[in-house]
């Protein structure tokens, strides 16, 4: 279906995109995964033909997308981040002007095709409200059936959730799913939830290059590369290096807050996390520095902390040594699991899980 | 007493009125006066107006820039220059005898207005953003199509108040007309004044006519833009 040979594109004399290759089959999806600035979306825009790669072929039904046809319809269809919808147009006429004018259909039957493409999104009653009227889910869903009524062979995605609360993205991502199997699709996500759940195989990208390929079961749980681990460990799990003791405190809460938003837990989750986080650094030296690494399960409710301090002899959480008794007997209270130990290299390690009740 | 003093007010009036405006010579001083200055302003604000878009049109087309760059700093440097004095530098300088005032008065405020429509045309062009164009283009619209369906009419609608002002701007400029010909509307006015020595009237009249002007124009554009680029 697409065929992308060694494509590499400059901007300024920096390779975004060095020597890309990779091929998809008809009805699959790949889904696109890597760090800022690794890429990804050059990748797209060149498959898309809003950017022209300087070496290297894209075929798409074996048919190579040059510079002059990527100008005129490749029945590619794109949907952006930020959903660009075309606000002076209800939902409608989004939907049917370019099937009108680019294709030639009838006005009544482009609106016959736009009123079940809405119902496919599950926005059959928004038909006459204009995009500033709708949530940024519902957007994105409009933006989506937008591209269905050109009946494309490939669908693009750049970050399609990355712009919405949890709720507008599981309505993305279920109509996401109804259209694995029916459509080519490229997806750009950070979310590796929907990776895992929709994706047939995964690129890793980074500085430009295709870094590992493989399908879900491979690339997420077995990563061959480094790179990829620490990228996956990166996604996973809140990390953060604390200096000394005038560490950027409002920072740590708001990267705390991020991550709890992150798999949808409440303000009271996040105001319980961030509890147990200040009171375990009241119990702790901060001057040699520390590093504090936040994860949570994917399976069920259950989050970790665990904490890595430089060589000390010292027990933290006992009783009779620690500085702190009442931010202790607070630590005691708020986790069901408290380990303090120190590894093979002499480095201290703290593991607390979290109270799970206090988390929902 | 006082329905007495009421009616010769009234009189008096009815006579400074009759004086200034319906004699023969007034009646036709102010409406050849009126009729220039609508020519000015209607040909002039076209004239801007196409200028402008031929301008922006330059400007966001890559290739057209050496042309663009000369024409646009010609423009931009005499906005700087007051209208009349442009006005004066066209008819006695440029074209000196060689057009009427009226046409000379449409050619010099055209020119004058058109540096700034164009700067308004551009930055809202520019705010639509690309990537309207981009959504555009991947659903498979020609580039023409892009400007008219999609950013033109989004541009025009938030650009609008600015062009109003301008096109207020332009409508003033018109009474500099009288500089390099006589039989402006202003020109006209001042002409009655002199010859009745009345000053309230002929000068509140010109004023409530500019007025009257400045709110057809809003009237104008706005039905312009509800026509022909809001959709729905």
């Amino acid at each position: 279906m697409i065929e992308v040979k060694h494509i590499t594109k400059s901007y300024n004399g920096k390779k975004a995109l060095d020597n890309v290759s990779f091929c998809l089959g008809k009805n699959e999806t790949m889904c696109i995964i890597g760090s800022m600035g690794s890429g990804k979306s050059t990748l797209l825009r060149c498959i898309a033909g809003l950017e022209h790669p300087e070496e290297g072929s894209i075929c798409i039904d074996g048919c190579p997308l040059t510079q002059k046809n990527a100008g005129g319809y490749n029945y590619i269809g794109m949907v952006f981040q930020d959903f660009n919808l075309f606000p002076h147009f209800n939902v409608l006429h989004n939907l049917t002007l370019a099937p009108i004018k680019v294709l030639g259909v009838s006005e009544k039957e482009a609106e016959e095709q736009a009123y079940q493409q809405l119902q496919k999104v599950g926005l059959g009653e928004k038909a006459f409200l204009f995009p500033n009227e709708l949530s940024a889910g519902q957007k994105q869903r409009v933006a989506i059936a937008r591209c269905l009524m050109m009946k494309p062979r490939l669908m693009l995605f750049d970050e399609p959730t990355s712009a919405l609360d949890p709720i507008a993205t599981a309505e993305v991502m279920d109509v996401m799913r109804k259209l694995k199997k029916e459509i080519t699709q490229v997806i750009i996500t950070h979310k590796i939830s929907l990776v895992n759940e929709i994706a047939d195989s995964i690129i890793f990208m980074q500085n430009g290059k295709v870094c590992e390929k493989g399908s879900p079961a491979d690339l997420l749980y077995a990563p061959k590369q480094a790179a990829t681990r620490s990228f996956l460990s990166y996604q996973k799990n809140m990390i953060y290096r604390i200096e000394n003791a005038q560490f950027d405190r409002p920072e740590l809460n708001a990267r705390i807050e991020c991550y709890c938003n992150r798999f949808g837990l409440g303000s009271q989750a996040f105001h319980f996390v961030q509890l147990v986080v200040e009171e375990i650094l009241n119990l702790l030296p901060l001057d040699n520095g520390l590093d504090l690494v936040l994860s949570k399960s994917d399976t069920e409710v259950r989050m970790s902390l665990n904490i890595t301090l430089s060589f000390e002899e010292k027990m933290y959480l006992d009783p009779l040594q620690a500085k702190d008794d009442l931010s202790l007997s607070l630590i005691e209270g708020l986790c069901d699991v408290i380990q303090e130990t120190t590894n093979e290299d002499g480095r201290k390690l703290i593991h607390l899980e979290l109270n799970k009740e206090r988390l929902l | 007493m006082i329905w007495g003093v009421s009616m010769s007010w009234l009189q008096d009036w009815q006579q400074q009125i009759y004086r200034n405006f319906l004699s023969d010579d007034a009646l036709s001083l102010i409406l050849s006066g009126f009729q220039n200055t609508l020519v000015i302003f209607i040909f002039g604000s076209i004239w801007a107006l196409v200028l402008a878009t031929f301008l922006t049109y330059l400007n966001i087309n890559n290739k057209l820039q050496w042309l663009y760059r000369p024409l646009q700093c010609f423009v931009a440097t005499i906005h700087d220059v007051p209208a009349v004095v442009l006005m004066m530098f066209f008819y006695y300088v440029i074209f000196s005898g060689l057009l009427n005032g009226v046409v000379v008065s449409i050619i010099a405020l055209g020119v004058y207005s058109s540096g700034s429509l164009s700067r308004i045309f551009k930055i809202h062009i520019g705010q639509v953003g690309k990537e309207q164009y981009e959504s555009g283009k991947m659903l498979g619209f020609t580039s023409k199509q892009i400007y008219r369906l999609i950013i033109l009419p989004q541009a025009v609608r938030n650009m609008l108040p600015l062009v109003i002002g301008e096109m207020k701007v332009l409508l003033r400029a018109t009474s500099y007309a009288g500089y390099i010909f006589q039989k402006d509307l202003v020109k006209a006015v001042d002409s009655i004044r002199a010859h009745t020595e009345d000053v309230f009237l002929p000068l509140l009249f010109v004023s409530l006519l500019y007025l009257f002007l400045s709110s057809a124009i809003v009237k104008i554009f706005k039905m312009l833009n509800a026509k022909f680029f809001c959709h729905d």
